[in-house]
């Protein structure tokens, strides 16, 4: 049977997007491989993290809910340190979501970084925030969109097509954008009648 | 002066005729009523480009409760882009026309 996606929903006020994957990554090494993560883009400059377990077809309800101050890690330099900490604090945090009386019922969460979001990541690093903002981020949006409205539908749809099809489009974007492809496609305009 | 105006490639040109008889859309609406024209991969690197030009705007949606994730954008076409396309209309109307291809005896 295949189970719902759960999702997590994060409002996190700080500008390390990165430290959010790394984080989550160690929680789905905790509650297995299956963390599904949806990130909520809200630069608002702040100090806490809230993370938020949310189901997201059975009308999106929050059934857990954490808010941390990811400031105290940023001081961290030492990686180990760094991955230490975290480790300690996704221990605790399984804790609770243990004790939580709505989420013992939920005995296998669904818990993943979607594959669309690693790709961000790739984007992140090699191209400009404008870039990131104006196109990558874009394709994701609609990727994802595309799948809730498929599950919404059918929970056991396939999304093969949908994901190859939108990594595809993320491959031709990030092609698009390249210096090489931008000088391939100058050289096609012009040489074209 | 220069005399040439702006030419828009087919994409360009589909999108600002979308977004004139439309008004706002979101990418996923245009790709969808392009009836193929437009792609995922090349649309929003074409609409960057447009909107580098003057030829579109955007603004973000925020997501509404219940929803959640990346906040889409909705775009619209600029006075500039709506007369850039108004131009290369006449001009794709008149290269059609008899007038092109020499019907006036």
């Amino acid at each position: 049977m295949r189970k719902l996606p759960i999702g997590v929903e994060t409002d996190y006020e700080f500008d390390s997007y990165q430290w959010v994957l790394k984080t989550l990554k160690l929680f789905s090494n905790i509650f297995g491989n299956n963390l599904f993560y949806q990130p909520r883009y809200e630069y608002v400059r702040g100090e806490k993290l809230i993370i938020k377990l949310v189901d997201l077809l059975n009308e999106n309800r929050v059934i857990y809910s954490q808010i941390f101050f990811p400031l105290q890690f940023d001081f961290i330099d030492d990686p180990k340190i760094l991955e230490e900490e975290l480790e300690m604090f996704a221990k605790s945090w399984r804790k609770d979501i243990l004790y939580s009386p709505k989420l013992n019922q939920l005995k296998t969460i669904k818990l993943t970084i979607p594959e669309n979001y690693k790709l961000l990541s790739i984007s992140k690093f090699l191209f400009s925030p404008k870039n990131q903002k104006e196109v990558f981020e874009l394709i994701i949006a609609d990727w994802n969109d595309e799948i809730y409205e498929v599950l919404e539908k059918n929970k056991d749809a396939s999304l093969f097509i949908i994901n190859a099809r939108y990594t595809y489009a993320f491959i031709v974007a990030m092609w698009l954008k390249s210096p090489i492809g931008s000088l391939i496609e100058l050289v096609i305009k012009i040489a074209k009648p | 002066m220069n005399n040439e105006f702006p030419k828009l490639s087919s994409k360009e040109f589909k999108i600002l005729q979308l977004l004139i008889s439309n008004g706002e859309m979101f990418g996923l609406e245009m790709i969808e009523s392009s009836e193929g024209e437009l792609k995922r991969g090349t649309i929003y690197v074409t609409l960057q480009r447009m909107g580098d030009k003057g030829y579109v705007e955007s603004r973000e949606e925020p997501r509404t409760h219940p929803e959640i994730g990346i906040p889409r954008r909705k775009y619209s076409a600029t006075g500039l882009g709506e007369r850039v396309y108004q131009t290369n209309l006449k001009a794709q109307e008149f290269f059609n026309s008899e007038l092109a291809w020499g019907g006036i005896n």
